[in-house]
């Protein structure tokens, strides 16, 4: 009966062993790779395709509101890929709770704080379970999302996507 | 002693290839970090809130002053501006629920502008590779003192 592994280290006296577990290697990463891209990529739009959301930034400096203005590029601040670039900048004074000594909750302003609005227009691809902006960033309301500017760095929320 | 012959097959020439591209694709990735960089060196100043700060400390600074990074000790500029206010913090008045701005005694809150030189792209303001954007903590020094901030200005010439 023919030796699985040889006296060479081969398997079958063709392949040697070590060559062996690197092909399984890269063939789990390209079914892996396929696999991750697959269950994003149901493209349900056939493309990508213009859309807008709103990014939603609370409790920052006043002297802040003038660094973002129409036509700045938003990127993920972790990965750097592009998600957008911004259409429209609102600015409103910042409100927050503020309990009094009666446990009743007061909607207060904060001195010297506002929110800012912002609507990002980006291309995107709808799939059956997410919008992707900037290959693979998962835009979902009520996130997080860390973004820079070419002047702020800075955390802001999802409001909307779409009209 | 062995007389093993190493013998190259399909398989190894397969791996190198793929080695190959890696290593390409991160070589291409490189340079085109690096190739974006650099297009204009600007006159540049920011602005660093330093927060409740005792009330001495202010004498310490002096327009014309050399700031470094205290961290990475590279050279920024320096000290063109310095705006002295009294500190003040937000806190809740549980009374009303309302929120005020109450005055800190015997501490002052600092504005110091940095004049410097900086790389402006279209996508980030660089000194020395390190972005510079609003909101960002700076820790700086000079030769008798270190100052803690938020840059909440800035301005390119």
């Amino acid at each position: 009966m023919t030796k699985i592994i040889d006296e060479n280290g081969c398997i079958f006296g063709k392949l040697n062993l070590i060559d062996f577990f690197a092909l399984i290697i890269l063939l789990l990463v390209i079914a892996g790779t396929i696999y991750k891209f697959n269950s994003h990529c149901t493209n349900i739009n056939g493309g990508a395709k213009i859309i807008e959301y709103q990014i939603k930034i609370q409790d920052v400096k006043k002297s802040s509101a003038k660094f973002y203005t129409n036509g700045l590029k938003i990127s993920d601040s972790k990965t750097g890929n592009y998600l957008g670039t911004i259409n429209k900048v609102d600015v409103s004074d910042y409100f927050d709770y503020v309990v009094d000594v009666n446990g009743v909750l007061h909607k207060a302003q904060k001195p010297d704080k506002i929110e800012i609005l912002l609507n990002v227009k980006a291309n995107a691809i709808e799939t059956e379970q997410a919008y992707l902006v900037g290959g693979t960033y998962e835009l979902k309301a009520g996130a997080d999302i860390y973004i820079t500017t070419k002047y702020a760095d800075v955390i802001g929320t999802v409001e909307k996507i779409g009209d | 002693m062995s007389d093993k012959k190493f013998k190259f097959n399909a398989f190894d020439a397969i791996i190198i290839v793929i080695f190959v591209l890696i290593l390409s694709a991160i070589g291409i990735k490189i340079y085109e970090k690096s190739s974006q960089s650099v297009n204009d060196t600007h006159k540049f100043s920011f602005t660093i809130e330093a927060k409740n700060l005792d009330q001495n400390f202010k004498d310490k600074i002096s327009v014309g002053d050399k700031i470094r990074d205290s961290v990475h000790g590279f050279f920024y500029g320096h000290v063109s501006n310095l705006k002295v206010k009294p500190a003040q913090k937000i806190v809740e008045n549980n009374t009303n629920g309302t929120y005020i701005l109450a005055d800190i005694p015997q501490k002052n809150d600092l504005e110091i502008t940095v004049e410097c030189k900086a790389d402006v792209t279209d996508d980030a303001i660089t000194i020395d590779g390190h972005h510079i954007r609003i909101g960002k903590l700076m820790s700086l020094k000079s030769k008798g003192y270190v100052v803690y901030g938020y840059i909440i200005d800035m301005e390119v010439e």
